[in-house]
């Protein structure tokens, strides 16, 4: 195994130092021995190293090096270096051949062989160990050196009769590690994804079928698995889709052209179809509200065309909207993409749609994009009147306690369904029968709008009437309640482009406010109010007043609050 | 038409009888006997004509036509569709020869001689037949009436002065043509001076007839008898007017003349000329002064005519109209104001009352306030400074020394007589002070009249040192302030820093950041800060100096920042003295300095909005917000922004702890209390304040019943039945330790506000959505799940807010109706049939039923084509005009230059000759 090989640089250099260290090797030799007494330091490492790449006969320090690398809690710098000088070792090895069995290896080679195809896999199974580590740094090293070997092993070990190889084993077990380690570092996912994941399509490929097969090995993993698979799943880049290609680039070495068929790894079809899988596998484990939120949300634009059948996402789409809440109109997107474009069939979709109209409907984040939905929804005009009535009754009630932003919504919504369904202007016009008149003066008009009923036919909101809206007209804030007011105006606009209303928020109300410049100045309370904190003094003419001298409607602030 | 052009001509030639085949001999010999009566001419002239008209038709340049592009049946003949270019230019180029070029040649020349003889422009007449005519005429004017003599009734135009008739004129009729008037009228004056050499140069009217008179006794006698009649009269009469008035003039020059006796009679000193003029104000106008005149010189010139010698003296008029002029100038003098009675000042007090309200309630509306009633009400702001008694007086007051400020006794408990006072600045900037009811000269008070303020300071019966030191103090500040109003003003501002505390220093500097004003109340504690704010108030009263305005307007953000940076010192116990009174001396600045504060107050709120849980000092800035600015306006700079940081926080802030539980409370609070007079809803105030409720709850109520945010928590909930619940909540509570009664005290609170709410928004018509939930989660309160759990105190509370919410929904579900909203008149129906007209005509312009519009368009179109008329015939003018003066200048250097080839020639032949006479000589 003759050095000159090498065509590394850094190893280059390394070899030029080592023969500078030959002359003093007698030194070196020295060290070693002190070896189990002092701690090695990084230098010993590389002797060790360089030993090992001279001959044969040294191959016994590899298990020294192995040593160091387990005793990682002993130093941890030691244990990296060390692994760094093992992956160079193993590179070279498999660069030269030594680990490849060939016909020509009689039996001590033979034992040799085994013998250093085990050590390999200790090797490996350290760089694993250390992956795991706590600390970041670490992890990228043992990434960056898994990776390499990766490489190497690729280049190098392959099968004799194979046309194409891929190590596909070493991977799979870097996978595992990676997948199941707990402190998993972001910046080191993030390296995983756009070094690797990102930029190749083999590494890619394994990747899809690495977590199909632990998925299968183990169908309930734990949350940490889960979190794993989700945040790398969720940060690729470059998928291939119906429109975008492969990337045509190999991390190992690329199958040869004259092959007459290619591997799996480089057709287009079977990658997307090991995605749709890997995809599919990934939805069946047992995720949390969160990840499923963080699905739903990237699901149209990013997962939707991975899949050359979009239609089996409709298990988990479906799940999602029953489930309620937020999830819910997320998972209507999703929903509305199968509906729209692969015909999917769901039963009350509308009653659902009317439940989804809850009380936090107003306060969650994803508003404006579940009433763009919305609108999308309750376009048609061959709704029933009476559903369309509910879906405006339930808003103008759920108005009620919205804020501001949420309310500049409903209101072109209401007009834009009044308008579109004439028969229910009956809610904001009914002047009633005679006998109808007589029967409020009696006894008082009692709402017919059942808030509780489900079903938005059965509601009765179409007999109702939007005093809600009339509420909302005497809004605190002055443009909310001038943009109320339409409802009352006559309706001569044909519609409100909802989507102008559709992003507002109580920061943006408050920009729009605060920064226009003051041009007229601000009007003042003429009077001057004697006391602000402190009841009033009684004047001594007038009479004292009992107890509770100041009421609620008078001076609410006095009223509920001392401030001694 | 396929015919040529040549056979064209030929048919036209032969039709009008020009070519073709002699006439048969007949009707020519008959023509020749016409003709030969008619006179030969005539029948050359007939053909001349024939022919140009032929010549025109053929020409393509004489007629120009506009080619229609689409014939419209029934409109006739387009005008202007046809015309002859060449004819309207010839038309025009001599209608111009006629009168521009006359008015040309006649520039710069003033009279000339109109030939009015008959005939002699004409030049188709002929001498002998001008003369006939001219003949004719003259015997038709003799022959014409029986007066032939008389002169008068000639045809031509009779001569007047000044509407009367100087009467005919004696000359020959002959020469009437050749004499223009005024000729006529000099040389018959000339006569008459001849014919009267008495009679001068100004009466020639009237002389001039008595003359004529004399020679022409027969002619003239009447006419000229009863001029001289009626001239005569008029004289006698100017005459005699003259005289009286002279006489007039004389009677009242003497009377003038004793009205120094009469002076002196009175007692009293004549006034003397060279004195002052009076101040006006005061005096009452004497008559006598009128007319100041030296007594002296009315003495002397007794008898002559006083006026005359005025005239002549000339000054003395000059002097008198200079004191008129100056006396216009003096301020008349006015009724001093009445002391108004006490009903006149309430009724003007409710009257400002009124109109503030007024404009409230329509900024509340969100209508634009106009300009005028803008201004209306700042009259009114300041009509109203009248009313207070000491306003004059502060403004007098603070020219000279430093007001009185009452100083805290620290010993005193009671807020209300902490307070220094009552001062408003109103608009104008006057500092003013009303009486509060209960201040008393006693103790370490003193009254905020400023007008008594040193008596009492020195006077009152002061025993504590602190006030004697004021007393002391009080000539020292005086002339401070007096320095100050000179302009000079030198502050040590480390001087106030070594005083102790109860010492305080009576100037300092108008603090331009708030480090500044930081160093200046650093040694003081924080109950003198509002006396020292008062004193840099007053020190740089905008009156002192003109930078102070500027200087009070960077002071009020100062004050403003120092207002939240003592309420942030000690969060749980800001220190509410001293912030009131800070606060209104705030409110105070803000009237002046509207916008500075303004800004102060949003840039505080930037920062409020921007924070995840409100500060004490946020708090005190939303309550300062409430009570400086009026919140029911529909829009307001500072309140809006205000109400949408509180709205915010009540929204998006969870309530988990039981700070934020109750700085919402707080927050609710003040959306009551901004709410107060504007009713409007915030969704956001009651939700909290629900939630409020479902969370002290001392069992989770499933569901929880209406649509209100709500945050599951259960450590906010009211755990042991505690005691206590009467009191208020402090503010405290919100940011000190929690109590053991808090939870209770806070839920009875929040029920309070409830009732409240449903109060302010009682006339809602969806009240019941609003405020039926509101009723489920106080029932859950007081049912059997809770109502173990609550102490005495809130069970009362909730079993009363219960009926009052139950009682208010029952009445809102009598009262409701449902809506009807829209009571609009029904939109036509578009249609899309095309409108026709009934009466259509070709000729009519315009359909417009307004006659008035339809006039004034046509007005409009007449001028625009008046206009573009005028326009076109001005520029053929001046293109004429300039063609003349070309032609005229031509003609002049034609002239002179034959003029000067002339002279050459002249001068050359008289040379040549005396060349050759020299030749000749020379060969001799």
């Amino acid at each position: 195994m003759p050095p000159s090989q090498l065509t590394n640089g850094t190893a280059t250099k390394k070899r030029k130092r080592t023969t500078a260290l030959e002359k003093t090797r007698s030194e070196a030799r020295s060290k070693i021995v002190k070896k189990p007494v002092v701690l090695p330091t990084a230098e010993d490492v590389l002797v060790l190293e360089e030993a090992i790449a001279e001959s044969p006969q040294h191959y016994n320090k590899i298990v020294t090096l192995l040593e160091y690398v387990q005793n990682a809690s002993a130093s941890l710098e030691l244990a990296v270096t060390s692994a760094v000088s093992l992956c160079r070792v193993f590179c070279r090895l498999m660069a030269g051949g030594s680990l490849l069995r060939k016909k020509s290896h009689d039996a001590a080679q033979s034992t040799i062989l085994e013998w250093l195809k085990d050590r390999y896999k200790d090797y490996t199974k350290e760089l694993s160990a250390l992956i795991v580590h706590e600390d970041p740094a670490v992890q990228t090293t043992a990434l960056t050196l898994y990776m390499r070997l990766v490489k190497e092993d690729g280049a190098h070990m392959k099968p004799a009769g194979d046309e194409y190889y891929f190590p596909q084993m070493l991977f799979g077990k870097l996978m595992r590690a990676l997948l199941y380690s707990e402190h998993l570092d972001d910046a080191v996912k993030q390296e995983f994804t756009s070094k690797y994941l990102n930029a190749y399509d083999d590494i890619r490929y394994a990747f899809y079928t690495a977590v199909s097969g632990l998925i299968t090995e183990a169908p309930t993993p734990g949350p940490v698995f889960t979190a794993n698979v989700l945040a790398l799943l969720l940060t690729l880049e470059n998928v291939p889709t119906a429109d975008a290609p492969l990337l045509g680039s190999t991390y190992t070495t690329a199958p040869a052209p004259s092959m007459q068929k290619q591997p799996p790894i480089h057709a287009k079809p079977t990658h997307r179809k090991l995605l749709q899988e890997t995809w599919l596998a990934t939805l069946r484990l047992l995720l949390t509200k969160d990840q499923i939120k963080t699905i739903l949300a990237v699901m149209s634009i990013r997962i939707v065309p991975c899949f050359t059948r979009p239609q089996l996402l409709m298990d988990f789409l479906v799940d999602a909207y029953d489930a309620g809440g937020s999830v819910s109109l997320l998972a209507l997107n999703g929903l509305f993409y199968l509906i729209q474009t692969k015909n999917l069939d769901y039963p009350n979709f509308y009653t659902k749609l009317y439940a989804l109209l809850t009380r936090d409907v107003f306060h969650v984040r994803y508003r404006s994009r579940f009433f763009r939905l919305l609108d999308t929804f309750l376009e048609s005009t061959h709704l029933p009147a009476a559903m369309v009535a509910s879906f405006v009754k339930r808003m103008a009630r759920l108005a009620l306690s919205a804020p501001p932003a949420a309310v500049v919504i409903v209101v072109p919504f209401v007009y834009n369904l009044l308008k579109r369904h004439p028969s229910c202007t009956f809610m904001v016009h009914r002047e009633g029968s005679a006998e109808e008149r007589e029967g409020w003066r009696k006894e008082g008009l009692t709402d017919v709008f059942e808030e509780r009923e489900e079903d938005p036919m059965k509601t009765g909101a179409i007999e109702s009437s939007l005093w809600e809206i009339e509420m909302l007209m005497a809004h605190w804030h002055p443009n909310v309640g001038t943009l109320a007011r339409i409802i009352g105006e006559q309706f001569t606009k044909e519609k409100y482009i909802l989507e102008d209303f559709l992003d507002h928020s109580y920061a943006s109300m408050f920009a729009a406010e605060v920064n226009k410049s003051i041009k007229k100045p601000p009007v003042v309370e003429f009077d001057i109010p004697k006391k602000i904190f402190f009841k009033p003094a009684v004047a001594e003419g007038e009479e004292q007043q009992p107890q509770g001298e100041v009421s609620v409607e008078e001076n609410p602030l006095l009223a509920l609050w001392s401030f001694e | 038409m396929g015919e040529s052009q040549l056979k064209r001509l030929k048919a036209s030639l032969r039709t009008a009888g020009i070519t073709g085949p002699q006439k048969s001999k007949k009707p020519a010999v008959r023509a020749k006997q016409q003709a030969a009566a008619a006179g030969s001419s005539t029948k050359r002239l007939d053909r001349n004509v024939a022919l140009q008209s032929i010549r025109e038709e053929f020409n393509p340049f004489e007629i120009k036509t506009t080619r229609e592009k689409h014939s419209i049946s029934g409109r006739g003949q387009v005008k202007g569709a046809k015309g002859r270019p060449g004819l309207s230019k010839q038309i025009g180029e001599e209608n111009r020869k006629r009168t521009l070029l006359v008015e040309m040649q006649r520039k710069h020349k003033a009279g000339g001689i109109v030939d009015r003889r008959f005939g002699e422009n004409d030049p188709t007449m002929t001498p002998e037949e001008k003369m006939l005519e001219r003949f004719t005429k003259e015997k038709q004017k003799r022959a014409r009436g029986g007066d032939i003599f008389n002169l008068d009734d000639g045809d031509e135009d009779q001569l007047t002065h000044f509407g009367k008739s100087l009467g005919a004129d004696d000359f020959d009729e002959g020469n009437e043509m050749m004499a223009s008037d005024d000729d006529m009228l000099e040389r018959r004056l000339s006569k008459k001076r001849r014919l009267d050499p008495d009679a001068g140069p100004n009466d020639t009217g009237s002389g001039d007839e008595d003359s004529d008179g004399e020679k022409k006794p027969e002619r003239k006698k009447s006419k000229a008898e009863v001029m001289k009649e009626v001239i005569a009269k008029s004289k006698l009469h100017k005459f005699e007017r003259q005289k009286a008035k002279e006489d007039d003039e004389d009677e009242r020059e003497k009377l003038d003349a004793q009205m120094s006796d009469i002076w002196a009679l009175l007692g009293r000193q004549p006034v003397i000329r060279g004195d002052a003029p009076g101040t006006g104000a005061n005096m009452e106008p004497i008559p006598g002064r009128d007319e100041p005149r030296p007594e002296k010189k009315a003495e002397d010139d007794g008898k002559t005519n006083p006026g005359r010698l005025a005239q002549m003296e000339g000054k003395e008029d000059a002097e008198y109209d200079a004191r008129v002029r100056e006396m216009v100038y003096d301020k008349r003098s006015q009724p001093a104001e009445r002391t108004k009675t006490a009903e006149e000042k309430a009724l003007e007090e409710s009257e400002r009352l009124r109109k503030l309200e007024e404009a409230r309630q329509r900024r509340m509306r969100g209508e634009e306030d106009s300009e005028d009633e803008r201004t209306a009400a700042k009259e009114a702001d300041i009509g109203g400074d009248d009313d207070f008694e000491f306003g004059d007086a502060t403004e007098y007051d603070l020219g000279r020394g430093i007001p009185d400020a009452a100083i805290p006794d620290k010993t005193q408990e009671n807020p209300d007589e902490l307070l220094d006072g009552d001062y408003e600045v109103s608009e104008d900037g006057y500092v003013d002070v009303d009486e509060d009811g209960n201040v008393d000269g006693s103790g370490a008070e003193f009254s905020d009249d400023y007008e008594s303020d040193a008596e009492v300071a020195a006077g009152s019966d002061k025993d504590d040192e602190e006030d004697d030191f004021l007393a002391d103090l009080m000539p020292r500040a005086k002339s401070t302030a007096t320095t100050t109003g000179s302009g000079a003003l030198t502050l040590d501002l480390t001087a106030p820093s070594s005083e102790p505390s109860d010492k305080l220093a009576y100037t300092y500097p108008c603090p331009q950041t708030h480090a500044e004003l930081l160093s200046i109340t650093a040694t003081v504690p924080t109950s003198d800060h509002p006396t020292i704010i008062q004193r840099i108030r007053i020190l740089h009263h905008p009156k002192l100096h003109a930078d102070n305005k500027s200087k009070l307007a960077v002071f009020a953000p100062v004050l403003l920042e120092h207002i939240l940076h003592l309420s942030n010192l000690t969060p749980a116990t800001p220190p509410f003295p001293a912030l009131e009174t800070l606060i209104r001396h705030l409110h105070a600045l803000s009237k002046s300095h509207p916008i500075p504060v303004a800004e102060a107050f949003r840039n505080h709120l930037k920062a409020a909005h921007d924070r995840e849980d409100l500060t004490s000092a946020d708090l005190i800035l939303l309550t300062a917000v409430a009570t400086i600015y009026p919140t029911s306006d529909h829009f307001h700079q500072v309140v809006t922004p205000a109400t949408i940081v509180l709205a915010r926080w009540l929204s998006q802030t969870p309530p988990t702890t039981m700070q934020r539980l109750a700085t919402g409370a707080y927050l609710a609070t003040l959306c009551l209390q901004y709410q107060k007079l504007s009713r409007r809803f915030v969704p956001e105030a009651i939700s909290f304040v629900l939630q409020g409720l479902s969370l002290l709850a001392p069992a989770p109520q499933v569901p929880v019943p209406g649509n209100f945010l709500y945050h599951d928590s259960s450590e906010l909930r009211i755990t042991k039945a505690h005691v206590g619940g009467a009191r208020k909540m402090a503010f405290a509570d919100i940011f000190g330790d929690e109590k053991e009664d808090t939870r209770c005290v806070l839920a009875c609170t929040f029920l309070s506000l409830t009732e409240g709410f449903a109060a302010l928004w009682a006339g809602k018509k969806a009240f019941g959505e609003v405020f039926g939930p509101a009723a489920e989660v106080v029932a859950w309160l007081g049912g059997r799940e809770c109502g173990g759990r609550l102490s005495r105190d809130v069970k009362t509370k909730v079993k009363t807010t219960q009926k009052t919410l139950t009682t208010a929904l029952t009445h809102a579900t009598h009262t409701r109706r449902p809506l009807e909203l829209h009571h609009h008149r029904p939109l036509p129906i578009k249609t899309f049939i095309p409108k026709f007209e009934e009466s259509y005509s070709a000729d009519k312009r315009s359909y417009d039923p307004d006659k008035e519009r339809l006039q004034l368009a046509k007005l409009k179109a007449e001028h625009k084509r008046e206009r573009k008329g005028a326009l076109r015939e001005l520029r053929k003018d001046s293109s004429f005009v300039a063609r003349e003066k070309l032609k005229e200048d031509k003609k002049k250097s034609k002239e002179y230059h034959a003029k000067m080839a002339k002279l050459t020639a002249m001068i050359q032949t008289e040379e040549g000759a005396a060349a050759n006479e020299y030749k000749r000589t020379k060969k001799r």
